[in-house]
């Protein structure tokens, strides 16, 4: 098996008792290295809380989360703190970039923490933002934000990209070049993305598409040939 | 409705509402407490002078008789006038205390105040004596007083135990600085008690004027008596030593009283409202939706308006009940160690109770400001979340070293510099403690250096040897010329129109007492012209060059001399002459004392010693004042501590709180949790760092306002040794790194999930 991360029986809940509410329920799924995958659901489904879980930020309440050789559910607080600085990649709906740093410290803030960080500098030109560099977030549009976001989720070179919705906040053209960029970096670099949405125009991107419901899994489906970001049409 | 919503808010941003009632409670503890404390000292001291009817001025000089009272008796404006003679002796007593006899031989001006024994009787044939010289030495009603004056022993039977309004502060002269009744007290006695041939020679004229004293008052007596040349000086209430004495304690007191507070206010203020604006624009939507429900700006305002009222209220009203109560009882015990009044009470004044009221307002008003700085957007507007401030590159940027600071640096400066009012108060709050700190450990030093000066650096003797008139050195010492010889008197100086009461002090050959200028540097005594004390001269407002002419006791005649130095003491002021100089204008010095390094060559079979007083004894009384002091210094300490802590905790559950987001995308990113400690310390530190170098200068500026109103009789340079400054700084931070301590636990909490899960 050359998965990079399985998902065995895992399931989420919150509150106790008549109050409990299950947020994901006995989830079991495979992801290979290099794929690039859209997690696909109405709201509430879960999609969230998965990637929560696989990024390391949330801990599943039972079952088994793997990867590569290792059991994330099994970490520690600081084992899941190395887990994200060193291997994962996050990038939210709504950037969650620091205000009062500009581009260029936003993504230098993986280097105080990650050897392996790449040069800022590199990470931003690759975004195509080599000229906002000294640009403070709020000087700058939502997509160029975004595009920060995710120079900054690249810069310490993860495994694992994780995408929480991009372009949720964004209008359609930006997105596409979000979408289109991703899908580039995935290609070219051979990294493994996971982008949740609940826009299903975008299962005709990716390699593979896992529809979820209710916290399940309702559909896995692998897309042979995905089209390129640029002739999606919204 | 909104009020159980104010509830709950006030449960959700608990740590800011507490720290604001702390403030607000303190604020109020301080103020009401200090000011009932000094008002209570005015009322106590007031009624009692008038209870006693202290005498409005005091003629001073020799052999008064019928012929000057009635004289004076019979000025317009005069009501009452009494004879007094006043006349050191000494008790038979373990210590040979001196003993201060109030000879009267009427009972209306300047009464004693008897407190245990018989009422004050002024034909009676016994004594009244002062109530702490009675329990120093174990002397009780009833029992025989011993008492000796040139050569001569009396006996009389304490008929009662009496305070006095003149000996408010009781003590011999200015350098005594604390009662002492092994050293001194004083005593009443009815002329009729004594049978001197010739009567009695009266020293003194106790003056009770009808309304208030008229300026021309004490110019008339003057002029009045001295043509009959028995008057010395007129000394009015402002420059009685004892009255003058407490006056400037009462000063002190209210200059503390109206300073101290004025830190907790000011930071109160900041608090209020930095947390009301905070609390507001977490609450903007909120406004917008009952903006757009048809709440009337006026309700919504209203409702933001009464949080801040409440607090300020609960914690005024609670400041207003135990500050008056607590502080005075904490400061007059160790006041009732230095004066000695019938009573200690503290006064709530109406001023008192209004410092509730501008809590309530500043407290009140902040929310309101806060409130309709959101509310000036329309209702649309304030609905959508508002933008985040913009950051701006800004000028300490440009500089070099910028390139230079760590990351986390960076960003604590960017952040502070974004969040004005939160390090407004930060700094506010950080510099009041060290200030405190300052203040308190500067009185200290002030005190140490003072004593060290005068007792190491001046006096350089070790015993001093009281003589009377009879005595000669051969007759005392095995080796008279280990001794320097002193003359102590008073002398009466003109001071333009009027005249001053001044000690003076002449010095033979010798080097038991050194002499410094105003800038520390020695002085020697000249062989002419005098050396005059920086604050005696800042009294007759003269200086070097000048001419001074002055009268003996008893006598007329005029003598002049000139300012050659200026000198500095702590405790000796007046003019000060050295033999030949006083010879040089045709004078005699009157040995009354001699300075020895060593007690040893004093004769065993010594006549005419009256007195033997060794310096370590006197700095030992000089001690008990110090070790009072600490109580001063403690509650400084406590409260810098408290102030540091209160600020500095809202302080950081405040930037906390603002900063969730970003502490929690550092957290997703991977950050371990000491690294997003270490972000928090390193701002805590940068605005404890600025505040506290504000605080130090602040406090030494508190330092010198305390130092400066002491006394007229005291020259108390403000100091604070540069390791005690050190020191100061090192316990601001020891506190602010306390608090951050205690914050730490909230980073372990956040939680990532529900910070980031939307745009607030
Ligand atoms: N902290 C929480 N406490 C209780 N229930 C929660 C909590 N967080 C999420 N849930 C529940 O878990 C379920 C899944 O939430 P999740 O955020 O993963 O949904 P989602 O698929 O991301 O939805 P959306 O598309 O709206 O973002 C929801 O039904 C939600 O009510
Ligand atoms: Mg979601």
């Amino acid at each position: 098996m050359n998965s990079l991360i399985s998902f065995e029986k895992v399931s989420r809940e919150y509150g106790s008792g008549d109050s409990k509410v299950f947020a994901l329920r006995d989830i079991s799924f495979d992801i290979r290295k290099g794929e690039f995958v859209v997690i696909l659901g109405p709201s509430g489904a879960g999609k969230s809380t998965l990637l929560n879980i696989l990024g390391g930020m949330d801990q599943a309440s039972s079952g088994r989360v793997c990867f590569g050789d290792e059991i994330v559910s099994e970490y520690n607080d600081s084992q899941l703190t190395s887990y994200r600085a060193k291997r994962i990649g996050f990038v939210f709906q709504f950037y969650n970039l620091i205000p009062n740093l500009t581009a260029y410290e936003n993504v230098s803030l993986t280097r105080e923490i990650n050897d392996t960080s790449l040069d800022p500098d590199m990470t931003l030109s690759d975004v195509g933002l080599e000229g906002r560099r000294d640009h403070f977030p709020a000087q700058m549009s939502g997509g160029e934000q975004q595009r920060v976001a995710i120079a900054r989720a690249l810069n310490k070179s993860p495994e694992l990209l994780l995408c929480d919705e991009p372009t949720g906040a964004l209008d359609s053209e930006t997105g596409v070049h979000i979408l289109s960029l991703l899908q580039r970096l995935s290609a070219e670099q051979g990294r493994t993305v996971i982008v949740v949405t609940h826009n299903s125009k975008l299962t005709q991107l990716a390699g593979r598409v896992i529809y979820l419901r209710d916290g399940q899994i309702e559909k896995d489906e692998i897309n042979d040939h995905p089209i390129d970001a640029k002739e999606v049409r919204w | 409705m909104l009020l159980k919503k104010m509830f709950r808010d006030m449960r959700a941003a608990k740590v800011q509402f507490v720290s604001i009632f702390i403030l607000a409670f303190l604020g109020v503890f301080v103020f009401s407490g200090m000011r009932a404390q000094w008002e209570g000292m005015r009322e106590n001291v007031d009624s009692y002078y008038q209870d006693t009817n202290l005498a409005d001025l005091f003629v001073m000089g020799v052999s008064f008789g019928g012929e000057e009272l009635a004289a004076v008796e019979a000025l317009n404006n005069v009501s009452t006038a009494q004879l007094r003679l006043e006349l050191d002796v000494i008790a038979d007593l373990e210590n040979e205390p001196t003993l201060r006899l109030l000879i009267s031989d009427r009972n209306d001006v300047s009464q004693p105040m008897v407190v245990a024994g018989a009422a004050y009787d002024p034909n009676g044939k016994g004594i009244w004596l002062d109530r702490a010289f009675a329990e120093g030495n174990e002397l009780e009603v009833g029992e025989v007083i011993e008492l000796s004056y040139e050569g001569m022993t009396f006996e009389f039977v304490i008929e009662g135990l009496i305070l006095h309004p003149e000996f408010v502060h009781n003590v011999k002269d200015a350098k005594q600085l604390v009662t002492d009744p092994s050293i001194f007290g004083y005593a009443c006695l009815p002329s009729a008690a004594l049978s001197i041939p010739g009567g009695i020679p009266y020293s003194h004229i106790l003056v009770d004027v009808d309304d208030q004293v008229d300026p021309n008052e004490q110019k008339n007596l003057e002029t009045l008596l001295s043509e009959g040349s028995k008057v010395f000086h007129v000394m009015t209430r402002e420059t009685h030593p004892s009255i003058d004495v407490f006056e400037s304690e009462i000063a002190q007191n209210r200059e503390m009283g109206n300073l101290f507070p004025l830190v907790f206010f000011f930071v109160a203020a900041l608090s209020m409202m930095t947390t009301m604006t905070r609390l507001v624009l977490a609450q903007r939507t909120l406004i917008g939706t009952l903006m757009g429900m048809g709440f009337s700006r006026r309700k919504i305002v209203a409702h933001y308006v009464s949080y801040g009222l409440w607090i300020g209220l609960a914690g005024g009203v609670l400041g207003l009940m135990t500050g008056p109560a607590l502080i005075s009882a904490l400061l007059y015990s160790f006041q009732e160690v230095f004066y000695s009044l019938p009573e200690w009470s503290s006064y709530v004044s109406p001023i008192s109770i209004s410092s509730v009221a501008v809590v309530v307002f500043i407290c009140a008003g902040a929310g309101y400001f806060a409130c309709i700085r959101e509310m000036r957007d329309l209702p649309a507007a304030v609905l959508r979340p508002k933008a985040p401030k913009v950051s701006k590159h800004t000028v300490v940027e440009k500089s070099k070293i910028w390139h230079r600071l760590s990351f986390s640096v960076k960003w604590s400066i960017r952040d502070i510099l974004r969040s004005k009012a939160r390090t407004m108060m930060a700094i506010a709050g950080v510099s009041g403690c060290t200030l405190m700190l300052v203040w308190g450990i500067g009185l200290y030093d002030s005190m140490i250096a003072s004593q060290t000066w005068y007792f190491e650096d001046l006096q350089r003797y070790s015993s001093k040897v009281y003589v009377d008139s009879s005595a000669t050195p051969e007759a005392i010492f095995e080796q008279p010329a280990k001794m320097q010889a002193v003359d102590e008197r008073t002398v009466s100086v003109r001071d333009g129109e009027k005249r001053q009461m001044l000690p003076m002090r002449i010095f033979g050959e010798g080097n038991m007492e050194h002499f410094e200028d105003k800038n520390g540097k020695p002085l020697t005594l000249p062989e002419e012209g005098m050396l005059v004390s920086l604050k005696t001269a800042e009294l007759l407002n003269i200086g070097v060059g000048d001419k001074v002419s002055f009268r003996l006791l008893g006598e007329e005649k005029d003598y002049e001399s000139y300012v050659s130095s200026i000198n500095r003491s702590p405790f000796d002021q007046g003019i000060v002459m050295s033999e030949d100089a006083f010879e040089a204008i045709g004078l005699e010095m009157n040995t009354s004392a001699y300075l020895l390094s060593d007690r040893e060559i004093v004769r065993e079979d010594a006549k005419g010693i009256v007195d033997i007083k060794d310096k370590e004894f006197i700095k030992d009384s000089y001690g008990q004042m110090l070790e009072s002091l600490n109580m001063i210094i403690i509650v400084l300490f406590l409260a810098a501590v408290l102030l540091g802590v209160v600020v500095l905790y809202n302080l950081g559950s405040l930037s906390y709180a603002e900063r969730i987001r970003e502490l929690a995308t550092l957290r997703v990113l991977g950050y371990p949790l000491p690294h997003i400690r270490k972000l928090l310390r390193v701002q805590t530190l940068l605005l404890t760092a600025i505040g506290s170098l504000a605080g130090v200068p602040l406090g030494i500026f508190f330092i010198r306002l305390i130092t400066e109103s002491i006394s007229e009789n005291i020259d108390f340079p403000s100091y604070i040794a540069p390791v005690s400054v050190i020191l100061c700084v090192a316990g601001t931070f020891v506190v602010a790194l306390t608090v951050d301590g205690l914050l730490s636990g909230k980073t372990k909490r956040i939680d990532m999930v529900g910070a980031l899960k939307a745009v607030e």
